[in-house]
């Protein structure tokens, strides 16, 4: 029998990740392990978008190894839990009129744990995505 | 990564009892990162996981056990704060799920869910996840580059 398929749509990934501001973003981490930060993201015009400190480990991680996934998490109650792990390689923003564009959304939360840090901001296609929403469980106990 | 194995040092174990919300990383078969938000358990001074034998995160830390936890305060927690802890994950076979030392979970987790868990558990088709730390700081702490 398939396994009941509790991933969120394009519409509802979209829609989840539009309301959050924070995110969890991991990389390789050049001493040869995994390294784990939280920082400001949002999405607009269906990329999602996260900003990373320069002075951060992140930073210097990313710019060796640009391959990175970034985390959403929302779980008001146990079957409300929602989740998104988007993958890929974190192309960073350049064009000066999208990154105007842009702060406004990353300033809703601003940076989680140095609040009033600025930043490299990177992008991220909705392509490679694992997600759940809980709420999608039919047998529930 | 340091190889050493080392204790969590009280003020990361006292945060993670108080919050159980984990982002846990794993690499896939590319070496590129993944993450699983999960909630985590503390079992013999360890973080721990209950998640499923055939679970992707499984099966990369049967290929690659280098994992990374970011543990965090709940999403609607009025300050961010977060603890990191590096190391490696180990697969335990056949454990018995841990008391909960992490009100939070328990409060939050219906006894049904917490049942099926165990049932699962004992029948093999969920697993124990242990975290082994080699660092383990407050996030705020380590977070600027060397």
């Amino acid at each position: 029998m398939p396994r009941e398929s509790i991933a969120l749509t394009r519409d509802e990934l979209l829609a989840f990740a539009q309301g959050e501001r924070w995110c969890i973003v991991g990389a390789n981490d050049e001493d040869g392990g995994l390294w784990a930060d939280a920082v400001a993201c949002c999405v607009s015009d269906g990329t999602f978008y996260f900003r990373v400190p320069r002075e951060t480990r992140t930073f210097a991680n990313i710019l060796k190894d640009d391959r990175v996934c970034c985390i959403l998490e929302r779980a008001p109650t146990y079957y409300e839990i929602k989740g998104a792990t988007i993958h890929g390689r974190a192309s960073i923003v350049i064009n000066g009129m999208l990154v105007g564009s842009l702060i406004p959304l990353l300033e809703r939360g601003g940076d989680p744990v140095a609040p009033g840090s600025r930043g490299s901001i990177y992008s991220l296609s909705l392509t490679d995505v694992v997600s759940f929403d809980f709420s999608k469980i039919k047998a529930k106990v | 990564m340091p190889a050493k194995e080392i204790p969590l040092p009280p003020d990361v174990l006292e945060f993670v009892r108080n919050n159980p919300r984990t982002f846990l990383l794993s690499r896939r078969k590319d070496g590129s990162p993944t993450g699983h938000p999960m909630l985590c358990l503390i079992g013999d001074g360890h973080i721990q996981f209950s998640t499923y034998r055939k679970s992707a995160k499984v099966l990369n830390f049967q290929r690659d056990s280098t994992t990374a936890c970011l543990v965090t305060a709940k999403h609607d927690a009025p300050a961010f704060k977060a603890a990191l802890v590096r190391g490696h994950a180990r697969i335990r076979e056949g454990a018995e799920l841990p008391t909960r030392e992490t009100p939070e979970t328990s409060s939050w987790v219906s006894q049904g869910v917490s049942g099926r868990s165990k049932e699962r558990l004992a029948s093999g088709k969920r697993i124990i996840v242990e975290i082994v730390p080699s660092e383990a700081a407050p996030l705020a702490d380590v977070r600027k580059r060397r």
